[in-house]
């Protein structure tokens, strides 16, 4: 199986303040891999050096086997932004046909794409509204339909529960599941330990560095913790 | 009202503006900078008028008198800027090319007129473009030619007899007022009114297009843009392509209200392309700025900065021949002098494509460098 993404000793700096500090990585193809760690971690920092938003100040960055933030890169990966990201005063289908549009798609695979993608977040009765008429949950949902309107090979989710209720986060979560299955690499960040349990490996993720990388069971079991919680709490205080 | 929440209220406020080391910097440097600006224009002296005297026939035996008279500094200080046009040269080329702000002519037979008692005529031609500016120079001319040319007749030669005497005129010739440009326009309004569509347009999409992208960057699609396969060019672009009916529609708007409200010349097809670019290039310039604001209320903090400055300097109301040396530079560097220029050139000397080509090519420069500018911007306002 082939690597998604690759970091080696990453390294990305704002001044003197160190955001990351040589952090190695490896992402199987069609694996959901969750980047675990508390705000501040540097969880942001490594998907805007992957989109090239951001030049990492050291290391080797490989994303489906090209450079960070090259055309056939954003061409081939979603991107969920922490924000919202949406034109409020347009409506969902509106939204969702724009980042279509700026995918390449048009005609009838734009029009096919765009219901697809408001139906994979259950929004088709609400298709017409316009965004600043939603709920907090709905935008959410809008806003992962354009991460995933044009069918990408690698998804990349910042922190895409934050806000969201329980159910709504259950269905989320499933849908990841599904996309994951049907071959997509999936990269989503989260503070939410309990729901990071649904992913293939974790990455647990402080002050910038890796402190511990595995399956939900193996970071259970390597720390003798009962919930993926203490296990960070544990492999935190094995690092301090 | 509770004066212990009216505090809290204010406080707040303060604590909020003193942190935005931006905002206080521009309140104390703005205001600073356009009264320099205004101290400055208003304490500039007028460059003297620059005139030839074309002079012919037996009035050339006073050209040197005329020349020292014209020269020489009124009560006011204000004297003319003797400047020498090849022979042969027709003074209304002279004027069009710019090689002087006025010509008098002497006619052929002046002294002869004089002499059989004829009050006589000078011919004063100007650009005529701007009506004060005319008016200035023809006020001068009134003030010191008279003067210098009642004693004209002294200097005929002796054998003019007592009868001779007696016919001499020694009142003031009249001046003959000739405009090459602006015959019809007489109202200072005139002048102003083809101005006012660029203006508008100038200031309203360089505002448009700043707090959009703005809104782009703050809302985070930005960032969503520049992860697709959107390229920086493509979006700025695309900026300019979107805002371009919206400028349109407001330049048309003004040229409509000037045209048929206040009435006077507008420039037509001209025009309307240098209006097309120099919105252009208000967009790049927004988009450019913007980068540079975290907040809408940080993007009005350029008003003062970006947009006044080039109000007072682009010859809307100030000549740009009479700013200083450095002030002038600097109004070469911005869009609206070219564009003032080119809609004047257009709208009150009547001119075409052929002549105000440079003024357009010079905006279009503007547009290519400020896509440039805002393109390279993007990334770093994300």
């Amino acid at each position: 199986m082939t690597d998604s993404v690759v970091l080696r000793d990453l390294r990305k700096s704002y001044g003197r303040q160190e955001v990351l500090g040589g952090l190695n990585l490896n992402i199987a193809e069609g694996k959901m891999y969750g980047l675990v760690g508390p705000n501040g971690s540097g969880k942001t920092t490594i998907f805007r050096i992957l989109m090239g938003l951001t030049d990492a100040t050291s290391g080797d960055v490989s994303v489906l086997g090209m450079p960070p933030g090259v055309i056939g890169v954003r061409r081939s990966t979603g991107y969920m932004t922490q924000a919202e990201a949406l034109y409020k005063d347009l409506s969902v289908s509106e939204n969702v046909r724009f980042f279509g549009r700026l995918f390449g798609l048009s005609g009838r695979a734009l029009h096919d794409a765009t219901e697809a993608a408001i139906r994979l977040v259950d929004l088709t009765d609400r298709a017409k509204s316009r965004v600043d008429s939603l709920s907090g949950g709905m935008r959410r949902r809008t806003s992962l339909a354009c991460a995933v309107v044009h069918r990408p090979r690698l998804l990349l989710l910042d922190e895409p529960t934050v806000g969201v209720d329980p159910e709504l986060r259950a269905l989320f979560w499933d849908t990841f599941a599904a996309w994951g299955k049907r071959g997509t690499t999936l990269i989503v960040s989260t503070h939410h330990l309990d729901e990071a349990s649904r992913c293939d490996t974790l990455g647990l993720l402080r002050a910038g560095r890796l402190i511990a990388e595995g399956t939900p069971r193996e970071l259970l079991s390597e720390s003798g913790a009962d919930t993926l919680e203490n296990a960070f709490l544990a492999f935190a205080r094995r690092r301090q | 009202m509770k004066a212990g929440l009216v505090i809290a209220v204010a406080g707040r406020l303060a604590r909020q503006l003193v942190r935005d080391k931006r905002a206080c910097a521009l309140i104390i440097l703005a205001p600073v900078l356009i009264m320099f600006l205004f101290a400055v224009l208003l304490r500039s002296e007028d460059t003297p008028p620059r005139v030839a005297i074309v002079v012919s026939g037996t009035a050339a035996l006073f050209t040197t008198e005329l020349e020292q008279l014209l020269v020489e500094p009124d009560e006011e200080g204000q004297g003319f800027d003797l400047v020498m046009i090849e022979d042969g040269t027709n003074p209304q080329d002279a004027l069009k090319r710019k090689l002087v702000d006025a010509v008098l002519v002497v006619p052929r037979t002046f002294v002869e007129d004089r002499a059989s008692g004829k009050r006589s005529r000078l011919d004063l031609y100007v650009e005529g473009a701007d009506p004060m500016r005319t008016a200035e120079i023809f006020s001068r001319f009134r003030k010191a030619v008279p003067d210098s040319l009642s004693g004209i007749p002294t200097f005929l030669p002796s054998d003019c007899d007592a009868h001779c005497a007696e016919t001499i005129a020694d009142g003031p010739p009249k001046i003959e007022l000739n405009r090459v440009y602006g015959g019809d326009i007489d109202d200072s309004m005139d002048f102003f009114t083809p101005v006012l569509p660029p203006f508008f347009a100038f200031f309203f999409v360089f505002l448009l297009s700043g707090m959009s992208f703005l809104r782009e960057r703050v809302g985070g699609t930005a960032e969503r843009l520049l992860a697709s396969p959107l390229s920086r060019a493509d979006l700025v672009g695309g900026y300019i392509l979107g805002f371009l009916p919206a400028a349109l529609v407001q330049a048309g708007l003004v040229i409509l209200f000037a045209r048929f409200f206040i009435g006077g010349p507008w420039g037509g097809w001209p025009a309307i392309v240098a209006i097309i670019l120099l919105s252009l290039a208000a967009e790049c310039l927004g988009v450019f700025v913007s980068a540079f604001a975290r907040s809408e209320f940080q993007v009005f903090q350029f008003i003062p900065i970006v947009i006044l400055p080039q109000i007072l300097l682009c010859g809307i109301i100030w000549p740009i021949t009479n700013l200083p040396g450095w002030l002038r530079a600097i109004s070469y560097c911005m869009p609206l002098t070219y564009a003032v220029d080119a809609i004047r050139d257009a709208a009150i000397r009547g001119l075409g494509f052929a002549a105000i080509w440079p003024n357009l090519l010079i905006l279009l420069g503007f547009v290519v460098v400020g896509a440039a500018l805002a393109a390279l911007s993007v990334r770093r306002s994300i």
